[in-house]
């Protein structure tokens, strides 16, 4: 007969009180675990969402990044060639693709919305998007899709515009110009991003530079590297590389003659035609002005604040559940050192001393403890196990409403460690909540315990 | 014979509220290894006070306690468990025996609460195991051996508590009316047992009673009125027979 045998035989004394502290226990823990999942799944799948979106690093011009909610044109990455195969050698970096991001009118029968347009190179975006797997009607674009574009489900919805339908943009040019392009759509996409969702066009990379007047340029190159939990480092490496002897400038760009420059507006030709007046000076894509870089989580920290906080949030309810399954503990054994005062006077009687008296109720509260931490872990793994292989649909809503890229359906996420987390997390509070009875019960005097009725 | 409990001038009082109520008032009282005595009074005249005080569960406002040749009364409470643990037994009118536990878990727990075993070499510890159920077995509990105490009757409880306080090997055992809650048959019963007890293992009782069967048992005869020894008296001390 060891310590051990000991406590477990002394919960189950009383079999119905014991079951209702146990019940207490497990379900707090139950409850922990299953919203610990639902945390962690959230968090896990707008991580992945995040990513598939942004990719791990972005890379601007100096300057884009405070001025990115109005999609600048006239702070672009210039000698954009180059800049790709200087990344693209650069070891850790899995893939890279570059984007035009700006914003226009598009206009379609007689109804005329504002959109997201992004050029893309279809393949490598594809590559680290997944573009393809997303389409829902059409095709997905390819290089020879000259003018060719894929537009957003609700967009194409708003718009009552639909596959082989001509979509026309009016936007400025990245000189400030307007401009106007006729698209057809291509394919129909549905992602997990609710601005290409609610607003998207995404055409050729080429044909945005041709519109925009970007020759050899971009706003932005997204690059993705081995391990997302690496990208702060690959950002450094990046930025390292690309602006190894740069001095950085923090203004837009200033506007630079094409006499200067070995660039040829290329709007030049076409804006007579096109009605529009081709100013002396075009913008001219950086090429010595060196890159910022920003990594997924700092693009989107605003998302993952929002986590933190809702984090902090369940937080205070598991505390609340702890000191509700404590309180069930303390009051139960209370109760036991109460009934058995009698017995702790007999122990103390046959040689025990206070420290052994502690330890007999402190197991007895650790059995507790471990008996319902262990239930309540196993039962809110196999709940959120459940859940994390079946998920659960929220429909297009929740994305909509929260601009948070999850995707309609959520698998909560049973993370191991959490468990383990968990279990030593009840395993504590049950013999913090013992100390008290058993603290009482040691400090008692034999004769006093022993005349107890 | 020599002594294994001394007893010199000792006083105890409680507090009633304001009032002092003295216990005891200067009782001299020597147990000899392997006597049978029977410590007598009416209610209120000291003797489980002065049996508490014996068994190191309680201390003296004055005077000595010499158990086993240890002067007792001005330890601490840690060493005083472990007298109490390796020097004395105790009998309780109630059993007060582990429920949870079999009748040998009983009877083994003080030496595991006394650190008997850890004390022990290999070949001492092997004895000490098997000692539980040897004892059990003489008291007539060798098909109870596994058996609850819930499933058991008065008497079979008090043969368990009685192994209990055996197990150890004890100085002395103090026994606070082993026979309040039996029957008079099972209570003569255990008194037999007790007193061959007594006479096989050497072992050495004082009981604290009102009871004429456990006196009718006892070969010496104490009584306490109002906290002092008014009568020691020996006796045939064989229950009458």
């Amino acid at each position: 007969m060891n310590n051990l045998k000991l406590a477990l035989r002394g919960v189950t004394r009383n079999k119905r009180r014991t079951l209702m502290t146990l019940s207490a226990i497990t379900i707090a823990l139950m409850t922990m675990v299953i919203l610990g999942a639902f945390m962690d799944g959230a968090t896990k799948q707008t991580e992945d969402g995040v990513i598939e979106i942004t990719g791990h690093v972005q890379l601007y011009a100096p300057g884009y990044y405070d001025e990115r909610r109005t999609l600048p044109t006239d702070i672009a990455i210039g000698d954009l060639d180059h800049t790709l195969a200087e990344i693209r050698g650069m070891g850790g970096v899995v893939d890279v693709t570059p984007q035009i991001n700006f914003g226009g009118l598009a206009i379609h029968d007689e109804k005329q919305m504002t959109g997201l347009f992004s050029g893309i190179e279809p393949e490598s975006a594809d590559r680290i998007h997944g573009y393809t797997d997303k389409v829902t009607q059409g095709r997905y674009l390819t290089d020879n899709d000259v003018d060719g574009c894929l537009i957003g489900y609700r967009f194409a919805e708003l718009l009552g515009i639909g596959v082989g339908d001509a979509l026309t943009y009016v936007t400025q040019t990245s000189y400030g110009a307007l401009t106007a392009a006729d698209l057809t759509v291509v394919g129909v996409v549905k992602t997990m991003n609710p601005m290409i969702d609610e607003a998207g066009v995404l055409l050729r990379l080429e044909d945005a530079q041709r519109h925009m007047e970007l020759p050899n340029a971009a706003t932005a190159i997204i690059v993705t590297g081995e391990d997302a939990d690496k990208s702060v480092e690959l950002k450094e490496s990046l930025l390292a590389l690309l602006n190894a002897g740069v001095e950085l400038k923090t203004e837009p760009l200033q506007p630079v003659t094409p006499e200067t420059e070995d660039v040829v507006p290329l709007f030049a030709e076409e804006a007579p035609t096109g009605g529009f007046e081709v100013p002396d000076e075009v913008i001219m894509a950086p090429t010595k002005e060196g890159f910022e870089g920003y990594t997924w989580y700092e693009l989107n920290h605003l998302i993952f604040d929002l986590i933190n906080q809702k984090d902090q949030m369940l937080d205070v309810l598991r505390a609340v559940l702890l000191i509700l399954a404590a309180a069930m503990i303390a009051n139960t054994m209370l109760t036991n050192v109460f009934e058995r005062t009698r017995e702790i006077g007999v122990m103390m009687a046959m040689g025990a001393k206070g420290r052994q008296v502690l330890l007999v109720f402190l197991g007895e509260a650790a059995a507790l403890g471990i008996i319902g931490s262990l239930a309540g872990v196993a039962l809110g793994a196999g709940i959120g196990l459940v859940l994390q292989s079946v998920g659960i649909n929220l429909g297009d809503a929740y994305s909509s409403l929260t601009n948070v890229p999850m995707g309609q359906v959520f698998h909560p996420l049973v993370a191991p460690l959490r468990l383990v987390q968990f279990f030593l997390l009840g395993f504590v509070v049950s013999v913090f909540a013992g100390l008290y009875p058993a603290a009482k019960a040691a400090r008692m005097l034999p004769t006093k315990a022993l005349r107890f009725i | 014979m020599d002594a294994v409990l001394e007893i010199r001038g000792l006083t105890k009082s409680y507090e009633l509220g304001h009032l002092r109520a003295p216990a005891l008032r200067g009782v001299d009282l020597t147990i000899g290894r392997g006597e049978f005595t029977a410590l007598v009074g009416p209610s209120g005249s000291g003797k489980t006070t002065l049996l508490n005080i014996a068994g190191c569960l309680d201390v003296p406002d004055e005077g000595r306690v010499i158990l086993a040749g240890e002067e007792v009364q001005n330890l601490k409470s840690g060493r005083r468990a472990e007298i109490r643990g390796r020097s004395i037994g105790f009998v309780f009118q109630t059993f007060n025996l582990i429920p949870v536990l079999t009748a040998k878990e009983n009877a083994e727990y003080p030496l595991i609460l006394g650190g008997h075993y850890r004390r022990a070499d290999a070949q001492e510890k092997a004895r000490l195991k098997k000692r539980p159920a040897e004892l059990l077995t003489e008291l007539g509990l060798a098909e109870y051996l596994n058996r609850r105490p819930n499933d058991m009757s008065g008497g079979q409880r008090q043969r368990v508590a009685i192994a209990r306080a055996l197990v150890t090997e004890p100085a002395v055992v103090l026994a606070d009316e082993p026979t309040a809650n039996l029957d008079s048959s099972t209570g003569t019963e255990i008194m037999k047992l007790l007193k061959e007890m007594n006479e096989r293992h050497g072992a050495t009782f004082l009981f604290a009673t009102h009871d004429p069967l456990v006196m009718s048992f006892c070969r010496r005869i104490v009584t306490l009125t109002d906290g002092r020894i008014s009568d020691d008296r020996t006796q045939a001390g064989d229950g009458g027979r």
